[in-house]
């Protein structure tokens, strides 16, 4: 067996095997008995600190097939290690948030870390140290440097137990890593794992981070080794491979979202629950020129169908299919074993960021990371959701927070367009001659206050952090420019702070508003005021209303009236996103970013809303993602995607498509050149995105029955692919009914 | 003829010919093959099919019923197909989609507008099958719907049982790209017990397209049991034609048989099932005759 059938194997075992809870076990007793260490600290030193003493202690496994080092003894803990740990995580000496920052969903500057290796990032920093004249910022500078230190003595260990093992080649990429800049192919991708390990698994929560265009920043590494005669690309495609199945040791088999069979310390714990990080090939640069090169296409042949991570993020240029015929068909045949790969169109991301205000260069810098959410690259910071949920919260007053998330509500809901569309049914059923554009104009002018309100929150979250800059210090400022430049988090100092603007539950929308338009307006067979009883009353007593509802056309169905209706609300809601930020982009360069993303709210939200005019019953999921409702595509994938193709191509930056396919209808060669045909076709048109997932309903259903055989089964389920065998019911029904 | 009555529309097909297909299934067929795989497109009327298993007796269907086909006993909807007229309002009203309308009525610009919706997805090898039911029943649609559509540039498969007049076959030519053919038994006698029809007008159209130099493939759907046996005779009546012609051998499934329950028509698809062994099997003999033999995707 080569060294590489073992990595896989052991990979591919490991992911299969591994209990739900394992965890990297030696972060939770080190840093439990070093908790009360360093109090009186200020918390970047604090942090980095106890990072160092960590990373001093933890092991450093190598195994003979190792080609890149990297891994974390990862298990279940004891019950006494279990008692340990529930103590260490309430414990008012260390509280995970204060000392820890839990990074996640970022984008580290990739080519930073390769120009200048870790040893460059220390001397900037220590350099840095030497000129600040300003007390916080020599703390923040001082921490950064004993966090690069930390990890160069980590990388030494390491390098030492490879030699140990009789591995000089993986001893002497170690060494080059530890005491300069990466001066290979190999060494160079040692030291993006080292860097990715260490945050996903002993630092943040859930990681989900972008590891960025490798194609892109490694190519030079690897035409210089070519050229020196010292890498080939079959030793090259062996590293690629070994890099590959380190992510999936790391990797958790759980379900982080809607999963109820974890408790609620899962991110506590760091169990990489659906923790995908992203790697980005192909795509285009600033200029316009297609980044495809030699490395795209060993990074593709080397995507193991059965690993879930890394995620492999293709962001397609126009005519693919036919610029890159051998590229794209390996593209497409791994698509259809995996489900670790997924497509973006580049030209959509880039046009909407450029419509946002970005410049050329920056707006083909982007980055996805999970799940599927879209960053300016590392040029900016997300600001991270809802004031309760943000890390880095700098309005400290509670009240003034409560009061400012208020507006992110509806009572104690959450903000639903769908709820949207039915209070503006019973609000107009009461006035004279409505029609649809009543209901277009109140529902954007609701949007749009809710923009405005999110947006006024944001600013003055922003506001305060510029004010009394941040020092707090989290991983990810270590390899982020703007951190290092300005000595304060990149959650402050970055050029562009966003906020996602979900277009949740689209398909919903759309429905509800083409069955309002087709059963009042223009059939003309019930009346504002019968719809809105239904609906009030979740249809009970109304069933030939019901009838007529689930009856009417639907997104998905690429029929004119839903078509139409898809058309103008994506565009009018992306317009409007843009829009209500552009004073604030040009004032201080915060925007919302819009998108078509609810990951799995459609089945949490749903729950908790009632009916709505499309015919779905109180309870009920509603649409996912960018994809119509379950079960309405009755004109088959071509179908869907033609409704989807209504969606204007520079309006979101994400939303994602899980294509659910069965694998025997595209099976063989031919089938496969169908498929990949029905994809580029769609991306040449301008869709947006595509995940796929290569089942059938009979694989499902005998899983659900007999988990047991099904240990490796993979479905996509929003920006990462769970095991569906360890999904609960409700999901697994949920992705059942999907497939239907 | 302009209008034309189609039992359904499948997009995305990739089983009715190369490439990337719409299949349009037009309604009527002179066969009555006994394992026919769509009982929707046997008849040539409009018709509705209810799917008793999915309905909730809700009544929606009896409420919105001119001909009171629908009906409610011991609070059961019950529905009577002699009194249906098949208006499919109640298609429209049905909350659980029990009931479906089989038998649209298109015109020519109608159906063409539809089927080339998919065109951007069709590529070089994809396009139309005309299907059924036995589409060249309704010949002036059909031949004006294939006219335009290869007017459009896209390209026209017909999928037939043979069992039409010479001068449909003529008429409907220059406009087809391949001729779907199936064939389902050498044997007269046999044929006409499976189908209801004697075959000798189905081969001698084979042997005029072979003449002419169509482009056919030949389907030969195997009903273990039933067809079985004529594997040998089909492989000898192909040599005997143009060479090259390949064949496809279909497994026979009975997939179909909620369709027939809900159609109320009567169940005449065979128990038991092909095997893929079967397929093999016979693609095995029909290949070992030099047959050239195309595997189902």
């Amino acid at each position: 067996m080569s060294n590489i059938s073992e990595n896989v194997f052991e990979a591919k075992y490991t992911l299969e095997n591994k209990p739900l809870l394992a965890t990297s076990v030696e972060r939770i007793l080190i840093l439990n008995e070093i908790k009360s260490l360093f109090k009186d600290l200020p918390q970047p030193l604090r942090f980095s600190r106890m990072l160092s003493i960590l990373l001093s202690k933890v092991s450093t496994p190598v195994e003979d097939f190792d080609l890149i080092a990297g891994r974390c003894v990862d298990r279940v803990l004891t019950d006494e290690e279990e008692k340990i740990f529930q103590q260490f995580i309430t414990s008012p000496d260390y509280t995970t948030g204060k000392v820890f920052i839990p990074s996640g969903h970022c984008t580290f500057s990739w080519e930073t870390v390769l120009e200048y290796g870790l040893t460059g990032l220390k001397e900037k920093a220590d350099r840095a140290i030497l000129s600040s004249e300003d007390e916080d910022k020599k703390v923040f500078l001082t921490a950064l440097s004993e966090i690069y230190k930390a990890i160069i003595d980590y990388t030494l260990r390491y390098s030492a137990a490879a030699k140990e093992k009789g591995l000089n080649a993986l001893a002497e990429n170690l060494n080059t890593v530890a005491n300069g800049k990466p001066n290979s192919f190999a060494s160079a991708l040692q030291l993006l794992w080292i860097i990715t390990l260490i945050d996903c698994a002993y630092i943040a929560e859930n990681p989900t981070l972008t590891v960025g265009r490798l194609d892109k920043i490694l190519y030079s590494f690897y035409v210089d080794d070519i050229k020196k005669g010292v890498l080939t690309e079959e030793k090259a495609k062996e590293y690629i491979t070994d890099y590959y199945a380190k992510h999936n040791l790391i990797m958790g088999r759980g379900e982080h979202q809607v999963g109820d069979s974890t408790n609620s310390t899962t991110f506590l714990r760091i169990c990489n629950f659906d923790a995908p990080q992203y790697l980005l090939l192909a795509g285009s640069d600033g200029k316009g020129n297609v980044c495809i090169n030699d490395l795209t296409r060993l990074f593709a042949e080397c995507i193991v169908p059965a690993f879930k991570n890394p995620v492999v993020v293709v962001r397609y240029v126009k005519d693919m299919d036919k610029n890159y015929p051998s590229l794209w068909k390996t593209l497409v045949g791994k698509a259809l074993k995996s489900s670790s790969l997924m497509f973006y169109n580049d030209g959509n991301v880039s046009s909407t960021l450029k419509r946002i205000g970005l410049t050329d260069e920056e707006s083909s810098e982007y980055a996805h990371f999970g799940c599927n959410w879209c960053s300016t690259g590392d040029n900016g910071a997300w600001m991270h959701g809802s004031p309760h949920s943000f890390h880095f919260n700098a309005i400290k007053d509670e009240e003034e927070r409560k009061q400012l998330y208020v507006p992110y509500m509806r009572g104690n809901l959450p903000f639903s367009w769908a709820q949207d569309v039915v209070e503006i049914l019973e609000k107009l059923c009461l006035k004279e001659n409505a029609d649809i554009e009543d209901f277009y104009n109140e529902f954007f002018r609701t949007m749009s206050d809710f923009m405005d309100r999110k947006l006024a929150y944001l600013s003055k979250e922003l506001e305060v952090r510029k004010r009394k800059p941040s020092r707090v210090l989290s991983f990810t400022d270590c390899f982020t420019k703007c951190s290092l430049e300005t000595a304060q988090c990149f959650s402050a100092s970055a050029k562009y702070h966003f906020e996602n603007q979900s277009f949740w539950m689209f398909g919903t929308v759309v429905d509800s508003f083409t069955a309002i338009d087709q059963l009042v307006f223009i059939e003309k067979k019930i009346t504002l005021k019968q719809l809105c009883d239904a609906v009030k009353a979740d249809f009970n007593g109304y069933e030939d209303i019901l009838g007529l509802c689930r009856n009417a056309e639907k997104y998905g169905m690429d029929t004119p009236l839903s078509n139409k209706h898809a058309k103008m609300l994506a565009e009018k809601a992306s317009e409007l996103t843009i829009e209500r930020s552009r004073p604030y982009f040009e004032r201080e360069k915060l925007f919302l970013m819009p998108n078509i993303q609810s990951d799995t709210y459609h089945l949490k939200w749903g729950e908790l809303f009632g009916a709505t005019p499309d015919g779905r019953r109180k309870g009920s999921a509603f649409s996912q993602n960018s994809r119509p409702t379950n079960g309405v595509c009755v004109n088959g994938l071509t179908g869907m995607l033609n409704s989807m193709l209504n969606i204007p191509s520079d309006a979101f930056v994400s939303g994602a498509l899980n294509l659910d396919v069965d694998g025997k209808e595209y099976s063989g060669e031919e089938g496969q050149r169908i498929f990949g045909a029905i994809l580029a076709t769609y991306f040449n048109r301008g869709g947006l995105h595509a995940q796929i997932s290569v089942t059938s309903i009979e694989e499902l259903l005998d899983a659900k029955a007999h988990p047991e055989r099904h240990r490796d089964l993979r479905v996509r389920v929003t920006g990462y692919s769970g095991i569906f065998v360890d999904m609960c019911e409700r999901l697994q029904n949920d992705i059942i009914e999907r497939f239907k | 003829m302009n209008k034309g009555i189609v039992s359904g529309i499948k997009r995305m097909e990739i089983h009715d010919g190369d490439g990337l297909r719409t299949t349009v299934f037009l309604k009527g067929c002179p066969l009555k093959c006994i394992w026919c795989h769509n009982p929707e497109s046997i008849s040539y009327e409009p018709e509705i099919g209810r799917f008793e298993e999915k309905c909730i007796s809700c009544g929606s269907c009896v409420r919105t019923c001119d001909t009171n086909a629908f009906f409610i006993k011991d609070g059961i909807v019950l529905f009577d197909k002699g009194k249906c007229t098949a208006c499919m309002q109640c298609e429209k009203i049905c909350p659980v989609f029990a009931i479906v309308g089989y038998g649209k009525e298109y015109s020519v610009d109608s159906l063409v507008e539809e089927l080339l919706t998919d065109k951007p997805f069709f590529g070089d090898k994809g396009g139309i099958t005309f299907s059924g039911g036995e589409c060249l029943t309704q010949t002036d649609f059909v031949v004006k719907c294939a006219k335009r559509l290869k007017e459009k540039g896209v390209g026209v498969y017909i999928d037939t049982c043979g069992y039409v007049k010479r001068d449909v076959f003529e008429k409907i030519m220059p406009y087809v790209d391949k001729f779907l053919y199936d064939l389902k038994a050498i044997d007269g006698d046999l044929h006409k017990r499976l189908t209801g029809r004697d075959n000798a007008a189905i081969l001698d159209n084979m042997k005029f397209l072979s003449d002419k130099k169509c482009a056919i493939e030949i389907r030969f759907p195997l009903v273990k049991g039933y067809n079985d046996g004529e594997t040998e005779k089909i492989g000898e009546f192909i040599k005997r034609l143009n060479i090259g012609i390949p064949v496809k051998v279909l497994r026979y499934h009975d997939f179909a048989r909620s369709r027939y329950n809900a159609l109320q028509r009567r169940d005449t698809l065979p128990e038991g099932q092909t095997t893929a062994k079967d397929v093999v099997d016979a693609e095995e003999i029909l290949r070992n005759m030099g047959i050239i033999v195309i595997k189902d995707n």
